[in-house]
């Protein structure tokens, strides 16, 4: 706990060494049975022996529903690559709440990593970040994670995205504005209107500055201005805005029924699926089944009470960790000693043994005894 | 069972003060159920940023005594400073057990999803193993709360606590051995849970080597960072350390030994027995909790030091709402038990401690401590 020699050291954190020589058997066996962390963030909330953490530097209003965080994250953030995203904690009223989101700006930007948020309907979450996140706010960080990624290859692309699935395909688009190549990019985005389009100004000021992309807005509501059009995505619009679209590498991200429009096309003219990310995760809308015994705590829930097994939980008091809530970061994890539990995400029943689960995105199926 | 509902019966026709419950009907007791469940909703459907910054405010008090206490001890060739350094680290381990250990294991935090304040995961500064303690205490003695045979916090196996203990020669030295217990109350509440009286039973020496390793594991660790790591770090002054820090374990002992004795074991606590629970429902379980635990009254930073365990009924009642919020509803509780005719045991510490002293020295003899009611 000898953290005078390194208090000098200002934000985002300590050197890399410096945490070496914090976290060691030694310093582990003094801070026992406490982590060494619980002591060092007292001091400050981004140092951390391992954990990336970081600080909000800045906020920039988008529109009048996305707001873009500047975050600056301490040493521990390894990098990311364009198309990424990250599990971001924040607190709210006190209560930390995790949620994913694409990391939107170009790797390697002077120490900062943006995130783009939209106002996701009555999103607590998403609400929050846009309404009344501030500058000087620590957020807990994963690493990132995804392999939704710019192509290594030269090959002409064909970037399809709608409302804020816009984010890791603006990463690509920076890094490829940042680093050049050859390989030319048409970029269609669908959006409710100019008004609501992420990244606008950019997105034109790009276009006009880089002969490799061509940019195509598709807008719900107003009057399209030159190339762009209005509408839903169709094939039909995709032959006009795209001729050689079938000749491109597909990257597409966006809300499920965009998503699942594009795929249907694609898989009905034989083009290969588009390489994809998906944020909201479409879960079966399958009721639970089956009587779920919560061992450690004793307690008991029909599986019916709610649409899977961490809102189950949650439901009869219990407070297990949790994450992101739709099956990406692992945060709500527990381990089922016997029981058939369903996949949210493929419908699909199966019977575990001493296994553990993603609780977000099972739901009983029969008979479950979680150890809760 | 006949000699105590007669015993009560007695006592509310001989004293104004109420004792026991049984001047209740079935439907009262529901309706005091009703009652004590809606001030446990109101509580929490209205926890927030206010607990969340109450519970941060406690951990950094706690980190930086903590910090402040060790460093000063590193001069503890220095009087005042192995004196200040002492009281500063013996603030952090009363703190870390009793306000932070105690009640995060209780689960009170577990709302804020940090991972830092978790039950799952939080493991406190005691020889007792977290996992170990979540079984004899949040389980079987918040379940079985004050009933002979069933928790074995009345007496810990060792002390003869309630009338209904039979009596053995052994115990006429409590009074005595009381005190040892007292002074390494935390290697008694690590061993709590080996049930040795069950050992060789139902319960195989096995699962006992299983347990006697963990708290190997667990108390090793306290042993090499208190009375090892830091007092070498301290070099030539490595005594001055280690009596500090000796000292900071004994003051939390005694300190957590005192504020314990008193939450169940004062005048007029009521103890139950096996067939007490038969068919028990949640309202006769709060009336359990209520008559089997007992407060202690003083100023706010009193409340903090215990754990909040001077609100033991309140405690009792709601085991995993944020304790510090006990003493907002005190007097709600205080309110609903005079509307039923229910004692509500209270008193300041020396009072209390006085009676647990007596009964501890009345049991220890043979018969029952009322004899006059019985």
């Amino acid at each position: 706990m000898n953290t005078g020699n390194i208090a000098e050291r200002k934000n985002p954190g300590l050197s890399r060494l410096g945490y070496r020589l914090l976290d060691n058997a030694v310093t582990r066996a003094l801070a026992s049975p406490l982590s060494v962390d619980d002591y060092l963030s007292q001091f400050n909330p981004l140092w951390s022996v391992s954990e990336v953490r970081g600080r909000i530097t800045r906020t920039v209003r988008e529109t009048a529903d996305a707001v873009t965080l500047h975050i600056r994250p301490n040493q521990h953030w390894q990098g990311h690559q364009a198309g990424q995203h990250l599990v971001l904690g924040v607190e709210i009223g006190g209560v930390r709440y995790t949620r994913c989101f694409s990391i939107s700006s170009a790797p390697a930007t002077q120490g900062e990593i943006t995130v783009s948020v939209k106002r996701n309907g009555n999103g607590l979450v998403s609400n929050y970040l846009v309404d009344k996140a501030q500058a000087g706010e620590i957020l807990h960080l994963s690493q990132a994670r995804g392999d939704f990624l710019l192509p290594q290859d030269e090959a002409p692309l064909l970037m399809i995205s709608g409302g804020s699935g816009i984010t890791p395909l603006m990463a690509m688009l920076r890094q490829r504005a940042a680093l050049g190549g050859s390989g030319s990019v048409v970029f269609v985005h669908y959006s409710n209107s100019y008004a609501d389009t992420l990244f606008y100004g950019e997105l034109r000021a790009l276009a006009a500055r880089c002969d490799w992309l061509d940019l195509r807005l598709v807008i719900g509501q107003g009057t399209p201005i030159g190339e762009d059009r209005r509408g839903l995505f169709s094939i039909e619009q995709l032959d006009e805005l795209v001729p050689d679209a079938s000749a491109r590498t597909a990257l597409l991200c966006g809300p499920p029924p965009l998503m699942e429009r594009v795929n249907e096309a694609f898989t009905a003219r034989g083009w290969a699926r588009p390489a994809q990310e998906q944020f909201q995760v479409k879960l079966a809308a399958v009721a639970g089944e089956g009587q779920v015994r919560f061992v450690k705590s004793g307690r008991e829930a029909s599986g019916e009470a709610a649409p899977n097994l961490l809102e189950l939980a949650e439901g009869q008091g219990l407070n297990p960790p949790s994450g992101c809530r739709m099956g990406i970061c692992h945060g709500c994890k527990c381990r089922v000693q016997e029981g058939q539990v369903r996949d949210l995400r493929n419908g699909e029943v199966r019977t575990v043994r001493d296994e553990d689960i993603q609780l977000c995105v099972h739901a009983a199926a029969g008979s479950v005894q979680l150890e809760l | 069972m006949n000699a105590a509902v007669s015993a009560s019966a007695l006592a509310q026709t001989t004293t104004p003060v109420p004792r026991g419950w049984r001047h209740l009907s079935a439907e009262q007791v529901e309706a005091f159920g009703a009652d004590i469940e809606a001030v446990r909703r109101e509580v929490m459907e209205s926890l927030g940023e206010r607990d969340a910054r109450y519970i941060r405010r406690i951990l950094k008090t706690q980190r930086y005594s903590e910090i402040a206490g060790r460093g000063l001890l590193f001069l503890g060739f220095l009087p005042p400073a192995w004196l200040a350094g002492t009281a500063l680290l013996s603030l952090s381990k009363i703190l870390e057990n009793m306000e932070i250990g105690h009640n995060v294991m209780h689960g009170q935090w577990d709302w804020l999803k940090d991972p830092a304040l978790n039950s799952a995961t939080y493991d406190w500064d005691n020889t007792c193993p977290a996992e170990q303690w979540k079984h004899s205490h949040n389980y079987m003695h918040h379940t079985y709360t004050n009933i002979v045979g069933k928790d074995r916090d009345v007496g810990y196996g060792i002390l003869r606590m309630s009338d209904d203990q039979p009596w053995h020669p052994v115990y006429l030295a409590q009074p005595a051995y009381n005190w040892v217990l007292a002074g390494l109350f935390q290697w008694g509440v690590a061993l709590h849970d080996l049930e040795f009286e069950r050992v060789g039973k139902d319960k195989s020496w096995t699962e006992v080597r299983q347990q006697l390793r963990q708290i190997w594991k667990k108390s090793s660790k306290q042993v090499l960072k208190d009375y090892l790591l830091f007092p070498a770090l301290a070099g030539p002054g490595f005594l001055f350390t280690l009596a500090g820090n000796v000292t900071a374990n004994l003051v939390r002992n005694l300190w957590s030994y005192a504020v314990i004795f008193c939450g169940h074991f004062t005048d007029g606590v009521e103890m139950f027995s096996e067939e007490d629970i038969v068919g028990e429902t949640r309202a006769r379980w709060y009336l359990r909790q209520l008559l089997g635990s007992s407060n202690l009254e003083g100023g706010r930073a009193f409340h903090i030091l215990t754990g909040h365990l001077s609100h033991q009924i309140e405690h009792h009642l709601f085991p995993d709402m944020p304790a510090h919020r006990y003493a907002e509803i005190g007097s709600k509780v205080q309110a609903i038990c005079e509307k039923y005719d229910l004692p509500y045991n209270t008193g300041s510490l020396p009072r209390q401690f006085g009676t647990v002293m007596k009964r501890i020295l009345r049991l220890s003899l043979p018969g029952r401590r009322k004899p006059a009611l019985a």
